[in-house]
């Protein structure tokens, strides 16, 4: 870059730019909403048939372009406002120079040489005549004109060298920053038609990559989060960003944003949607580009081909491939709660219409991630936990991971409604948490091992902390304690990490509800951190529900005690859950009692709820 | 895909058709509100309306979008010497040129929402027609955004 266009150059009118482009994003992630959360919901309460089911289609795609403008656009605004910040730096430094050689009468010339007077002390009659400076960038040269400055008779000279040192500086300072940047706002533009396939949100995901390199100085002058902060610290450092720099923050950090606990619900569902697009279509081109699994075994020793173990070592082999294909589902199965928003929650035939009647509210996808702590990461909230009057968290149990989610989802969504009809006129939001590497067995050779996982606390002991932290993270952003009754519901060994997160941090809730525990590491309700009263235990009888009994035998609950234990000092609910996984069964004459206790719970009418 | 989803989306409106037809010719003397070939009932003819509405409503937020990105360029006009704000315009152009189409997308897509419950005499020829459109303006190219070609 030369002398004048950097002298000419304002970086703010990059940053100008950058506004435009936020503005295009914004409205793209307004209209996103607003097809998912009004549009879409309207015509499925209000349409029917099979054209309605093509018409949501086409509008399924319409917030694709949506989606991926605002993605695509807030980059453009991120990588614009990196490259502002690059030649400010640049521009500052050249100001500087000019403005100091003007103040010595120097002339800064149209080449960024600097041309200084005749002065010094008259020889022979003399002055020591005038010239003009060219700048160097090299270390090496500029030591030579320094030694050489000390020789020369007109000190002008050695001035106007440094000065025109620095110029040369900051134009190659530019230069980089303008060479580095072109190419990756080149790669920005929009694709050419209108079909947001797997190959454009994988391009979005390798553009992110390319503006997040370049942008790293950027990104340093926001700090990033405190390492292993709380919640409370996280979202102090997010509040004292600026609104740019949450939004660049955001666009080049998407995965680290969505987990960020104390980040406001919606920050956190567009981060992460960004990140379930992305991994969506990077899976799903892995798979469909998969290299085709070779003979496996050898005739006739039966020992693996060398083909076969090469391509394991390659590819990843099946483990792989079913790794692929599990977390795709899981994937959809989240795509299709985003999808039942406005739906009527599943109930009885001929509720439809009657008053009280509720359906589903906006998803938020408060974390996700394919691999989490192995099982893959999952919470979503139904209604947003932000606002709720009432807000419950779910945690499963053993076997639960991204590949099956979709029960979980269900459990989460029918506590929605649940709970929902008992407190007309309040906002109830109830989410689903899965982050954990669940146990895969609970009961002995049934589940495929002699000496089940669900027997030792290992798993909840390492979940238990993540829980807390979130669960503060979930009060922060409410705005404390007093903001919203808040209930944790926890499934099998989910009740077992509930145990855990109480004794490593906290559980920053108001009730705890335990269904068919195994035992949760504590020996009696009042040692665990709800207010005395508030800890809800319901469990089957042993043949229908072996599992306390279990728990109790391998001891995860501390001195044999389990929550349904009388002396455990649980309040017990009724049940009719014939099955360990019978406790949010609908029928066709509405919730069982299991489900409606917990929502009495969740709703805070402790008195209806039907104790044992 | 797209031309295909169409297809199939008309030909079950042209099933729906036929069967609406044959309730008309048993129930004589109705006043004959009967489908058109989206089947559409009378009774939801005012939600495909706010559905079409609602969608070409969104033209709206993309021309205020389109606006602002307009204004954010009135500065970079003269650095010739900068490689990065030539590069910006031709980034800047081509969100200009998706965000029309992608409001054409919206006008075209809402209009046909609310024809489907509004205009029942629409033939099944006029509807192809339509069809046709959208399938060119929105079929996949080789081409992602910022390469020519796949890599």
């Amino acid at each position: 870059m030369d002398y004048k266009t950097l002298k000419s150059l304002k970086p703010s009118e990059f940053e100008d730019a950058a506004d435009g482009y936020r503005a295009a994003s914004d409205m793209a992630s307004a209209a996103k909403d607003r097809i998912e959360n009004q549009l879409a919901p309207g015509m499925r309460s209000s349409l029917e048939g099979k054209s309605l089911e093509a018409a949501l289609k086409q509008l399924k795609s319409l917030a694709q372009n949506f989606h991926y403008t605002q993605t695509e656009c807030g980059l453009v605004a991120t990588a614009l406002n990196a490259l502002a910040h690059d030649l400010g730096s640049a521009k500052r430094k050249l100001d500087s120079a000019v403005s100091g050689a003007q103040a010595e009468k120097f002339t800064v010339n149209p080449d960024g040489s600097v041309t200084y007077p005749a002065g010094g002390e008259k020889a022979d009659g003399k002055l020591p005549e005038g010239g003009t400076a060219q700048g160097t960038t090299s270390e090496a040269a500029a030591d030579v004109y320094r030694q050489s400055a000390n020789f020369n008779p007109n000190p002008n000279f050695g001035r106007a060298q440094e000065y025109a040192n620095r110029i040369a500086g900051a134009l190659q300072e530019a230069t980089e920053a303008d060479e580095k940047w072109a190419p990756k706002l080149r790669k920005l533009k929009a694709d050419d038609d209108l079909t947001v396939s797997h190959r454009d949100w994988s391009d979005v995901q390798s553009d992110t990559r390319a503006v997040g390199k370049g942008a790293k100085e950027y990104l340093e002058t926001m700090g990033g989060p405190p390492k292993d902060g709380t919640p409370q610290d996280n979202a102090k450092w997010w509040k004292g960003l600026s609104d740019q720099e949450r939004a660049d923050y955001a666009a080049l950090r998407p995965a680290s944003v969505g987990a960020l606990d104390g980040l406001p619900a919606d920050v956190r569902d567009e981060a992460n949607r960004t990140v379930l697009a992305e991994k969506r279509a990077q899976f799903q081109l892995e798979l469909n580009s998969f290299p085709p699994m070779p003979m496996k075994y050898q005739p006739p020793t039966s020992g693996l081909t060398r083909a076969y173990m090469e391509w394991t070592e390659k590819t990843g082999g099946e483990d792989r491939i079913e790794f692929l294909r599990n977390s795709l589902k899981g994937m959809d199965a989240i795509q299709s709660r985003f999808d039942r928003t406005g739906v009527e929650e599943s109930g009885p035939p001929g509720r439809g219409g009657a008053a009280g009647n509720k359906s589903l509210p906006p998803a938020y996808l408060l974390g996700f991630d394919p691999e989490g702590a192995g099982d893959g990461r999952v919470i979503i909230a139904s209604g947003n936990p932000d606002t709720a009057d009432h807000t419950a968290v779910y945690v499963p149990g053993t076997k639960a991971s991204l590949g099956n989610i979709d029960g979980d989802l269900g459990r989460g969504e029918t506590l929605w409604d649940a709970a929902s009809r008992k407190v007309p006129g309040r906002d109830v939001s109830t989410i689903t948490w899965l982050d954990y590497d669940t146990p895969r067995s609970a009961i002995p050779i049934m589940d495929g091992d002699i000496d089940p996982e669900a027997a030792y606390p290992g798993r909840a002991e390492k979940a238990g902390p993540t829980l807390s932290q979130f669960m503060h993270g979930v009060q922060e952003a409410q705005g404390g304690p007093e903001a919203s009754h808040t209930t944790l519901v926890g499934h099998s060994y989910g009740s077992t990490v509930i145990g855990e997160a109480s004794k490593h941090g906290g559980l920053a809730a108001d009730d705890v509800v335990v269904a068919g525990s195994p035992g949760m590491q504590v020996k009696h309700a009042d040692d665990l951190d709800v207010p005395k009263g508030h800890v809800w235990a319901m469990g089957a009888p042993l043949l229908d529900d072996p599992v306390p009994m279990g728990g109790k035998l391998v001891g995860l609950g501390a001195d044999g005690n389990v929550p349904t234990d009388d002396d455990f000092g649980a309040n017990i609910m009724k049940t009719d859950s014939s099955s360990h996984s019978g406790y949010w069964d609908t029928s066709d004459r509405g919730p069982s009692l299991s489900l409606m206790n917990q929502a009495a719970v969740i709703a805070g009418q402790h008195d209806e709820v039907k104790l044992d | 895909m797209v031309w295909h989803e169409w297809e199939q989306l008309k030909a079950e409106a042209a099933e729906r058709h036929s069967q609406a037809m044959q309730i008309d010719s048993t129930s004589k003397g109705d006043d004959g509100g009967g489908g058109g070939p989206w089947g559409g009932l009378r009774s939801s003819k005012a939600a495909w309306a706010k559905a079409g509405d609602g969608v070409e409503g969104l033209k709206e937020g993309v021309g205020r979008a389109l606006a602002k990105l307009r204004e954010g360029q009135t500065g970079l006009g003269g650095l010739d010497g900068c490689q990065s704000a030539a590069a910006q315009r031709e980034v800047s152009r081509s969100w200009e040129r998706y965000m029309k189409d992608v409001s054409r997308r919206c006008g075209s897509l809402g209009e046909l929402l609310t024809k489907t419950g509004g205009d029942q005499q629409k033939t099944d020829e006029s509807v192809r027609a339509e069809i046709e459109k959208l399938k060119d303006l929105y079929a996949d190219t080789p081409a992602i955004g910022g390469q020519p070609k796949g890599r």
